[in-house]
């Protein structure tokens, strides 16, 4: 049986399809995952979120009504499990991590280094932000989603949401002002 | 300062989405077979080793030092360590999505009962209007979060099973019956008390 849309699919574990979850879980296992990656910054920690995400996902879709769209209703899920989701440990010294990693690979240029120490400085920068602000970041550029469409998943309005990227892209730019004054060095 | 388009660039790289680890289906389906969880469950074959005498000293001494811990936690009021009434705040502040959009006591009643397992009560001629219900997993516990408007005021309901002492506070309030722990929050401390109109007729 080909299942053509997300209602079908819905709709067949709804009846207790037993196919029809493992469909449903290939159908968004990438983006639950990556959006549980970015929230917690951290591979176990997202696993245990993305498989928080599912149980539940799968003990309550007899509950979906479709009053708003699947793919709403399972960003709500994932979003809830990240906030819910209390820190076990925080990571010690996660920049001196991923430096020394992209170190240690040999025949690695300058240019490849500082960008190692540029990506880690960002996602350092994410994982500090407030969890209202950083999610609402995750929704956007990991998701790419309209303002609309967070201000959906989230409960609020586009004002809102629009008010919290502000924030998180002036708190971001404040953290990391002084990467671009040396990257400006380098081109110049 | 980079400007705002080098920025919005930069994270959508560094945000852009990953592959699920092909394990996870596995996980998936191995804890669900601790839950209510529908996926077709693999039976997990569980060895359990032979019992050796020499351990068991040390296996009654471990249960005994557990169940006087466990007793004395529950004696302090806390036993799931969670402050049900910050919680509530929180919640109240900073709102997750709702799991259930329902203005329906009825239906928040059963879902909540069907969800967590806690039995919410919420009469069927509310004067609030409930605008969503969800539950929070906290600390291996499942509480029971409902939203709702009294007037222009927004509150916020949590119900936990079993738990503390009962407590008031000014703003907020918290407090224990027929096994459960409430815990309410409103927007406006001035009247603090409009939030139990979820539940009552009257103040």
């Amino acid at each position: 049986m080909v299942i053509e849309s997300d209602r079908e699919l819905v709709a067949a574990c709804q009846r207790g399809e037993t196919e029809a979850f493992r469909e449903l879980f290939e159908s968004y296992k990438d983006k639950v995952y990556s959006i549980a990656l970015r929230y917690s910054g951290d591979r176990a920690v997202a696993m245990d979120i993305a498989q928080d995400t599912f149980l539940k996902l799968f003990s309550s879709i007899r509950d979906f009504r479709g009053d708003s769209s699947f793919e709403t209703w399972i960003y709500r899920l994932v979003v809830n499990s990240c906030l819910d989701h209390k820190r076990k440990y925080w990571r010690l010294m996660p920049l001196a991590d991923e430096i020394l990693a992209s170190l240690r690979s040999s025949g690695d240029s300058l240019a490849e280094v500082l960008r190692a120490e540029l990506s880690a400085r960002i996602r350092s920068a994410v994982d500090r932000l407030a969890p209202d602000l950083r999610i609402a970041i995750i929704l956007r550029y990991t998701e790419g989603l309209s303002y609309a469409e967070i201000a959906e998943v989230l409960g609020c309005s586009a004002g809102t949401v629009a008010s919290r990227l502000n924030r998180a892209h002036k708190a971001l730019e404040r953290r990391l002002a002084h990467l671009a004054g040396r990257n400006g060095g380098e081109n110049a | 300062m980079p400007d705002r388009l080098d920025l919005e660039l930069e994270l959508a790289e560094e945000l852009c989405p990953v592959a699920a680890p092909h394990e996870l289906w596995e996980r998936i389906r191995n804890a669900a077979g601790d839950s209510d969880c529908p996926v077709p469950v693999r039976p997990i074959a569980i060895r359990r080793p032979e019992p050796s005498w020499s351990v068991l000293p040390i296996a009654a001494i471990v249960t005994i030092m557990v169940a006087a811990a466990s007793l004395w936690m529950v004696t302090r009021g806390q036993g799931r360590g969670i402050d049900l009434q910050q919680l509530a705040m929180q919640e109240l502040r900073t709102p997750a999505p709702s799991e259930f959009d329902s203005n329906d006591p009825a239906q928040v009643n059963d879902w909540m009962r069907r969800q967590a397992g806690i039995e919410l009560n919420i009469p069927e001629h509310t004067s609030a209007c409930i605008t969503g219900a969800r539950v929070i997993r906290r600390a291996g516990e499942r509480i029971a979060a409902v939203t709702y408007r009294v007037g222009e005021q927004n509150a916020t309901l949590l119900v936990a099973r079993g738990g503390q002492s009962a407590h008031t506070g000014h703003g907020r309030a918290q407090w224990q019956a027929h096994g459960q722990s409430y815990a309410v929050a409103t927007s406006n401390l001035e009247r603090s008390d409009a939030a139990c109109l979820l539940c009552h007729t009257a103040l």
